[in-house]
């Protein structure tokens, strides 16, 4: 009798601490050794493989392991914890279905489109960073994803800005200030949603309060964009497809009604799954009907020569036999847009196992309460530490949304503590929080486009492996993240925007 | 509140040193506890609620207090409480 009580409570209580050899510190190992890793491989060496750095994160959860005092079974489980966390699986769902998207968008020549329409308004190369950065926000805006953004963006309107002369580390950082700005400021953006609901405010009341923060950083970001797109030379693109004249084709620009029917449902309230799903099936459709893709370019199995079986179904669009030096695989648009994202994926899922134990090692807090206790003394100090420990949780959980989630019971409590209104601390972390996800080198919304990017090497003819931007390369120029972060450092030092809980009460949060 | 005005709320440059005046009503969490007494702090202002029972449980609750005396150079003062608005804490 007495064994089954005791059982029930164990499943009943909270998930074990983790006690490492070293204190609360040593939880911070896997985290660390990957972050070092991750600097030697894609920094000292130059080399950007999303797989290695796969390896890099597994070492990390090894070494620490060797660190556990007491079950190594509760180190392994907080890994199975951690990788099974609904944030986790909404990035993961967020990849692959923008990255389905936007190959379609490809293969239905949008790039072309966009081509042909820079071309027509006479938008050069120089102008073209700046003009992403705008259209970027508004798609993001618009969606709510800034990874699905930052992904369709980079597959799409990036080798069209390369093909016009644009400098490809500046298009490559625009893209992301503009994913920084929808993440930011959409009302069904998850970080949005997040930053209201964990600071007991209601979402309409903080998104509209924010634009004072978020415009004042955009216009800055936009007069970057121009300014460096002046000054920052293309690069010279050479092979088959690469003259404009050749490119450049109206009919992509159909596409542009796919985006819409995306941004159209999501801003309905549809789920962003649901939104993608319909978005695909229009560009799939538009595709077929003005012969801009043949339907092999959307899906093709290409089987092996001698299997008997295979040469009966040749007459479906979508079967053809391989050729005598190809090898049998799955291949098109869907496919490619799919499976380019699987290391990734792979990725993501450890570091927030690697986050997660340093959270339940202590780790995290230790940070916290330091600054809590010795940072934290005036209001102003206060309001600069949520806006650093928002800025360093970012660096070590790289999914935005689970940084958030992890960092915000704090921001409540030390913005709460001097009586930093609802919408404040949300604004504060949002912001923050949807900046750096996007410069940091290993951010998951960095890698989301170098992701998409590297595929363009299987996707576009011309587009080869030099081309491809070195995510350590990119984090100077993300104008709009850099530009938000300085706007609530000035606010935090200033007083701009800060208002108390007895000036303007948030409404309440309508909890489902 | 209109769409506008709640845009518009904020803009411009906040003090750190919020003042009250006696018979005010504000809103506000409960910092911490110094001396016996409840304390909220505004900003770098401060408002003791002093013979309250029992500080402790009123820390990070977000209670009604009426303000009995601020000092603006010292950006201190007392008050009396009104309630605990339940539900809504830290």
């Amino acid at each position: 009798m007495e064994e089954t009580e005791s059982l029930d409570a164990i499943e009943e209580s909270d998930p074990p601490d983790l006690k490492f050899y070293g204190g609360r510190a040593a939880s911070t190992v896997p985290l660390a050794v990957f972050v070092a890793w991750a600097i030697f491989q894609s920094g000292v060496l130059g080399v950007g493989d999303t797989q290695g750095l796969v390896v890099g994160m597994l070492v990390g959860l090894i070494a620490g392991l060797f660190l556990v005092k007491g079950s190594w079974k509760d180190y392994a489980d907080t890994i199975f914890d951690g990788m099974t966390q609904r944030v986790a699986a909404t990035a993961v769902v967020a990849w692959l279905w923008a990255g389905m998207f936007a190959n379609v968008l490809q293969a239905g020549q949008f790039v072309n489109g966009l081509v042909w329409a820079a071309d027509v308004t006479g938008v050069a190369g120089d102008l073209f960073p700046a003009l992403t950065f705008v259209l970027a926000a508004l798609l993001a805006t618009g969606i709510g994803t800034g990874y699905g953004t930052a992904i369709t963006f980079t597959t799409v309107v990036f080798p069209a800005g390369i093909l016009l002369g644009a400098n490809p580390t500046l298009l490559f950082a625009a893209i992301l200030s503009g994913a920084v700005f929808g993440d930011n400021l959409a009302p069904v953006s998850d970080t949005t949603i997040v930053s209201a609901v964990t600071q007991d405010a209601d979402i309409g009341g903080v998104v509209s309060s924010r634009l004072k923060y978020a415009l004042v950083a955009a216009v800055f970001a936009f007069a970057a964009y121009v300014l460096a797109g002046l000054s920052m030379s293309g690069i010279e693109v050479t092979g088959a497809g690469t003259s404009l004249a050749e490119q450049a084709n109206a009919l992509g620009l159909v596409h542009l009604v796919s985006m819409g029917v995306v941004i159209v449902t999501a801003i309905q309230g549809r789920h962003i799954v649901e939104a993608v799903s319909w978005g695909l099936l229009t560009a799939i459709v538009a595709n077929l009907a003005l012969g801009l893709s043949s339907l092999s370019d959307i899906i093709v199995f290409v089987a092996p020569a001698e299997t008997s079986l295979a040469s009966e179904l040749t007459w479906l669009p979508i079967v053809r036999l391989a050729g005598p030096e190809e090898s049998a695989v799955v291949g098109g648009a869907l496919y490619n847009g799919a499976v380019g994202f699987f290391p990734l994926i792979v990725l993501t899922l450890l570091i927030v196992a690697a986050a997660e134990i340093m959270i339940r090692g202590g780790g995290f807090e230790a940070i916290l309460d330091f600054l809590i206790s010795s940072v934290a003394t005036t209001v102003r100090r206060t309001e600069l530490t949520m806006v650093l420990g928002t800025a360093l949780v970012n660096g070590m959980i790289t999914i935005n949304t689970a940084a958030e989630i992890a960092i915000a019971p704090y921001i409540a409590r030390l913005g709460g503590r001097f009586n930093l209104n609802g919408y404040r601390r949300a604004n504060i972390l949002d912001a923050n929080t949807s900046a750096l996800g996007y410069i940091f080198p290993w951010g998951g919304g960095l890698l989301a486009g170098y992701g998409a990017m590297t595929s363009l090497t299987e996707s576009v003819p011309w587009f080869t492996e030099s081309m491809v931007v070195n995510p350590v390369t990119v984090w100077p120029y993300v104008f709009h993240g850099w530009f938000l972060v300085a706007v609530f450092v000035f606010a935090a030092w200033t007083g701009y925007g800060r208002e108390y809980v007895h000036d303007r009460q948030s409404a309440e949060v309508e909890r489902v | 509140m209109s769409y506008l005005s709640s845009v518009l709320a904020g803009v411009g440059f906040r003090t750190r040193t919020p003042a009250f005046d006696p018979g005010e009503e504000v809103t506000a969490f409960v910092s911490g506890v110094q001396d016996g007494a409840a304390v909220i702090r505004i900003g770098d202002s401060r408002l003791s609620l002093p013979g309250v029972e029992d500080p402790d449980v009123l820390v990070d609750e977000r209670v009604r207090v009426r303000v009995e005396e601020f000092d603006e150079t010292s950006h201190s003062g007392s008050g009396v409480l009104v309630e605990v608005v339940d539900g809504r804490g830290l």
